[in-house]
C-alpha cells in the first residue's frame, strides 16, 4: 500500500516574527480605517464645462455649489436624482427637481441651471441618475467634454465610479465631495452616522468594482437592471 | 442646410422647454392683504403692512423694498431700502414698509384736498425675493379733514 502521509519541514514564524507579522498588521489596518473617510471623500475636480449636482444633498451643500458656479468657469448646472422615497407625499417628484427649485429660490440664474430627474429605481439609483445625465445631454445634442459632480462625503467615490462607468472614456470627469454635516472625515468613527455611512459607502464601493455590471450603453439593463 | 435648420430649430425648442420646465419648479409669492396700518402727518410717517404667503418649500429671501404713497394723484412719499427678511416656507409673512412723507409735497395734497374735499390715496410698491419683483398696489381714502387738520393745525 503506497504511503499517505508524510512529514514536512515547515517555516513558522518565531514569537518574535509573530510580533512583527501582528504590528504590520496592526498598523495597515490602523492607516486604512483613520483614513477610510478620506479615501471615500473622493475630490478630484477638473473644473469643467458643466457642474453636475446630486439632488439628494442638503441645503447648505446646494448653496455650496452655487457658489462654486458663481466663482467657477462652469457653464451649466445640472442637478440630478431620482424620487425621494423617504416622504409620503414630497413636494417635488424627484431630487433634481428639489435641488433646482431650491436653487432657483436663493437667486440662481434659471439660464444657466437644468434638471436631469431619473425615475424610480430597483437597481443603483445613483448609476441611474449618471445614465439620466448622459441622456440630458444626448436630448440636448451635446458632447461634454469634461465635467465636475458635486457630492456629498463618503458618497463621492462611488459616484465618481458609477458616472465613469456610464459615460464615455471621451469624456473626463472630476468629482468634488463636500465636507459631511453629521460627522467629520477625519474620526469617522466618533459618530454612528460616521460608522453607518462609511461602512455602507464601503461595501458600495466594493459591489461597484466587483460586482455591478450595467449591460450595454443605451440597453434596457442599463437602466432597469436584470429582473 | 436645412437639415441644419432644423437641428438649431431643435435645440432651441429644447432650451426653451427646458427653461419653461425650470421656471416651472417655483412659484412666485402671493399678496394676501395689504393695510395702511399708520399714517401721520406730524410723524411725516406712513406705514403699510403687506402680507405674502411663500408657496414653495424653501425660505426666500427679500433683497430690497420699494414703494411710493400718492394723495389725490400728488406723490407725498417714497421708500427705497434694503432688506435681509426671509419668507418662512410654506407660510404668510408681514412686510412693513414705512415711507416717509416730504412735507413739501404735503402741502400741495393739502391744496387739492381743501379744492377736492376728499383724500383718496394710492400705495404702489413692490418686494424684490430672489424669484423676481411682487408688485402689489393699494388703493382707499384717507379723512380729508383729519389730513388738512394734521397740516394746518388752524384748519381743526
Amino acid at each position: 500500500m503506497p504511503a499517505l502521509f508524510k512529514q514536512r519541514l515547515v517555516t513558522l514564524p518565531t514569537l518574535w516574527g509573530w510580533l512583527l507579522i501582528v504590528l504590520v498588521l496592526a498598523l495597515s489596518l490602523s492607516y486604512t480605517f483613520k483614513h477610510l473617510g478620506h479615501f471615500l471623500a473622493k475630490n478630484q475636480p477638473t473644473h469643467g464645462q458643466y457642474l453636475i449636482v446630486e439632488g439628494w444633498v442638503n441645503e447648505k451643500a446646494l448653496s455650496q455649489a452655487k457658489t462654486l458656479f458663481e466663482h467657477g468657469q462652469y457653464e451649466l448646472l445640472i442637478t440630478s436624482g431620482g424620487p425621494d422615497t423617504t416622504q409620503i407625499k414630497p413636494d417635488y417628484p424627484s431630487y433634481a427637481d428639489k435641488a433646482a427649485a431650491f436653487l432657483i429660490s436663493q437667486g440662481f440664474d434659471t439660464n444657466k441651471l437644468s434638471a436631469a430627474p431619473a425615475p424610480a429605481s430597483a437597481q443603483n439609483r445613483t448609476y441611474l441618475s449618471a445614465v439620466k445625465v448622459r441622456q440630458w445631454f444626448e436630448s440636448q445634442d451635446m458632447k461634454p467634454i469634461s465635467f465636475d459632480i458635486l457630492s456629498s462625503g463618503v458618497h463621492a467615490r462611488r459616484t465618481h465610479k458609477l458616472y465613469q462607468m456610464a459615460f464615455s472614456d471621451t469624456t473626463e470627469i472630476g468629482i468634488i465631495a463636500l465636507e459631511p454635516d453629521h460627522h467629520s472625515l477625519e474620526n469617522w468613527w466618533h459618530s454612528s452616522d460616521g460608522i453607518k455611512s462609511v461602512l455602507a459607502e464601503t461595501v458600495g464601493l466594493a459591489y461597484s468594482y466587483c460586482c455591478f455590471e450595467p449591460g450595454e450603453m443605451g440597453s434596457h439593463q442599463e437602466l432597469w437592471g436584470i429582473y | 442646410m436645412i437639415k441644419r435648420f432644423f437641428i438649431v430649430l431643435l435645440s432651441l425648442s429644447l432650451f426653451g422647454c427646458n427653461s419653461a420646465y425650470i421656471n416651472n419648479l417655483v412659484a412666485t409669492p402671493e399678496i394676501k392683504n395689504i393695510q395702511l396700518s399708520h399714517f401721520s402727518v406730524q410723524e411725516r410717517k406712513a406705514v403699510f403692512t403687506v402680507s405674502l404667503y411663500n408657496p414653495n418649500p424653501f425660505p426666500l429671501p427679500i433683497s430690497a423694498i420699494a414703494g411710493d404713497i400718492a394723495l389725490n394723484n400728488l406723490t407725498i412719499g417714497s421708500l427705497e431700502a434694503k432688506s435681509d427678511q426671509n419668507l418662512a416656507a410654506f407660510d404668510t409673512q408681514d412686510v412693513t414698509l414705512p415711507l416717509s412723507l416730504n412735507p413739501d409735497a404735503l402741502i400741495n395734497a393739502a391744496q387739492s384736498v381743501l379744492l377736492q374735499g376728499k383724500a383718496s390715496y394710492t400705495f404702489n410698491g413692490d418686494v424684490q425675493t430672489s424669484l423676481g419683483r411682487v408688485p402689489f398696489t393699494k388703493q382707499g381714502e384717507l379723512s380729508a379733514k383729519e389730513v388738512m387738520g394734521s397740516i394746518l393745525p388752524s384748519f381743526r
